[in-house]
């Protein structure tokens, strides 16, 4: 039997918590748009982890609830914690329940799966928005043991779709590929150099995320100074926006690289800093699909990024840059001479990617896919 | 007896960052096959980081991870953090008195993974001459 068109459902939006992560912001933005175009549905979220930044802004379209501790992530040696961990989730249920009958939940993320036995009994969507690291790495026990039982599945990328498949073969004939979505609304903004204490004539390489291993500043700082010793007449500013300090800014204020590398703080609004760069580079080790890249091509900045996942593909499809293979900072560097060097070639390759990702990524592109495949999921 | 080059991250390289990755692949180009290479990570994840680079390099068939909590024999050990003091110990007390070079030491700037290959290079010719 199908979903009717347009047939109302309470869905329940899962979240690993509410922190503004890629994940969290396209989860957000998909219900503001749902709120729109399906003002008939009704929405409440539940935040596995933990609470955040992200609870006002969901809060506005419906009930929230911290799963905490009553969604647990371990079940101890040779399952020896299922009996607590079944106590954990009947509470869970018993709470979920009071948000009234829920028919539809769209969870993001794997280890969000980790509250799939507490989840009323409603259609899931799964959507994910990793690769190794977080369908291997840090997959709890839980999570993996009810990565199947979603009734469907959404990947942000053909490279998430394969991953996903490599670690649960039955979500094949379940999955639909759309790519995570961007607002232009945040990519816009006033280039105003001067505000942000870059020179009118420098040449700023943009990167914006959290500092760890899986987003590798190291490779960052690597490719800046391959850059400048390609091309050592070139005023070369490369800022990462983001995440804590760490060992990488450190060494870098240690050795006098800070006339050539900046580190900022976490920016709520990215579009003056895009507005005022040259270049994206994105020297993640991994990265699904992320929403800085997207955000990147709708401001009209070349991306330069490592062979991994969506970035790449996004990339290759639009020809709005440069893929390069991890962890060539080397030739990282040269894509970046060779679009410094030449504004005009850089505006086309910028304007492809624009085109590209304003036609594709943008979220009232994306969402009427992810609305598809949350009905075909209801009418599973 | 194998030549053996031991690369040293510091741990938890989750927030630790390191140019271990570079490293190994600049090493993997400059010496002979013979010389065996293996990237010293003790602890479930560090040895989960170290195989997902060396899978995404190409170089698991080249360069071998070692979980042991003690050091692997050396004959030469490599530092690979960003700064002289970090990584694991692995250059003190050993028995075999293996060399010891890193980032930031040995007249090794930082960053500078290129010298570093260079000068373990030099350091691997040597002790292959002996």
């Amino acid at each position: 039997m199908g979903d009717p068109a347009g047939a109302a459902h309470h869905m329940l939006t899962v979240l690993p918590s509410a922190e503004r992560t890629g994940p969290g912001v396209m989860a957000l933005d998909l219900v503001r748009w749902l709120h729109r175009e399906r003002p008939g549905w009704s929405h409440s979220t539940l935040f596995v982890g933990a609470g955040g930044d992200l609870d006002a802004d969901f809060a506005a379209h419906g009930p929230t609830l911290v799963a905490g501790p009553d969604a647990p992530f371990r079940e101890g040696r040779r399952g020896s914690r299922r009996p607590l961990n079944a106590v954990a989730h009947r509470r869970l249920r018993r709470r979920l329940a009071a948000l009234g009958p829920i028919d539809l939940a769209h969870v993001h993320c794997a280890g969000s799966m980790r509250a799939h036995p507490a989840l009323p009994a409603a259609r899931t969507l799964l959507h994910v928005h990793e690769l190794a690291v977080g369908l291997d790495l840090h997959l709890g026990p839980v999570a993996r043991r009810h990565l199947g039982a979603a009734d469907r599945y959404l990947a942000v990328s053909e490279a998430v779709g394969a991953t996903l498949v490599d670690r649960c073969p039955t979500a094949a004939g379940r999955l639909d590929i759309t790519s995570e979505m961007a607002d232009p609304a945040r990519s816009g903004g006033p280039a105003d150099r001067d505000a942000l204490g870059c020179a009118p004539d420098a040449v700023v390489v943009l990167m914006t995320g959290v500092r760890n291993w899986r987003k590798a500043p190291e490779l960052f700082v690597r490719t800046a100074l391959a850059a400048r010793h390609a091309a050592p007449e070139m005023p070369w500013r490369f800022v990462w926006l983001g995440g804590a300090a760490d060992g990488v800014e450190a060494a870098v204020a240690a050795t006098g690289l800070d006339d050539l590398v900046t580190f900022l703080p976490h920016h709520h609004e990215v579009g003056p800093w895009l507005a005022a760069a040259d270049v994206f580079l994105l020297t993640a080790r991994e990265d699904a699909h992320p929403i800085s890249v997207i955000e990147a091509a709708l401001a009209g900045l070349p991306v330069v990024t490592f062979a991994s996942g969506g970035a790449a593909e996004q990339v290759r499809a639009s020809g709005g840059g440069v893929v390069v293979p991890f962890p060539d900072t080397a030739g990282a560097a040269a894509a970046l001479v060779t679009l410094a060097r030449d504004a005009t070639h850089r505006a086309q390759v910028g304007r492809r990617g624009r085109e590209h990702a304003t036609a594709h990524l943008v979220t009232e592109a994306v969402a009427p896919q992810v609305l598809a495949a949350l009905e075909r999921t209801a009418a599973s | 007896m194998t030549t053996t080059v031991v690369l040293v991250p510091p741990a938890g390289s989750w927030d630790a960052p390191a140019l271990t990755i570079e490293v190994a692949r600049g090493l993997a180009a400059s010496l002979p096959a013979a010389v065996a290479i293996t990237w010293w990570a003790p602890g479930a994840e560090d040895a989960w980081l170290a195989a997902h680079d060396l899978t995404a390099t190409g170089l698991a068939g080249r360069v071998a991870v070692a979980r042991d909590t003690t050091p692997p024999p050396a004959t030469v050990t490599v530092h690979t953090g960003l700064a002289a003091l970090d990584g694991r110990s692995a250059d003190h007390g050993r028995p075999d008195r293996s060399s010891a070079v890193g980032i930031g030491r040995d007249g090794v700037g930082p960053f500078a993974v290129e010298d570093l290959v260079a000068v373990v290079s030099g350091m691997v010719a040597d002790a292959t001459d002996v």
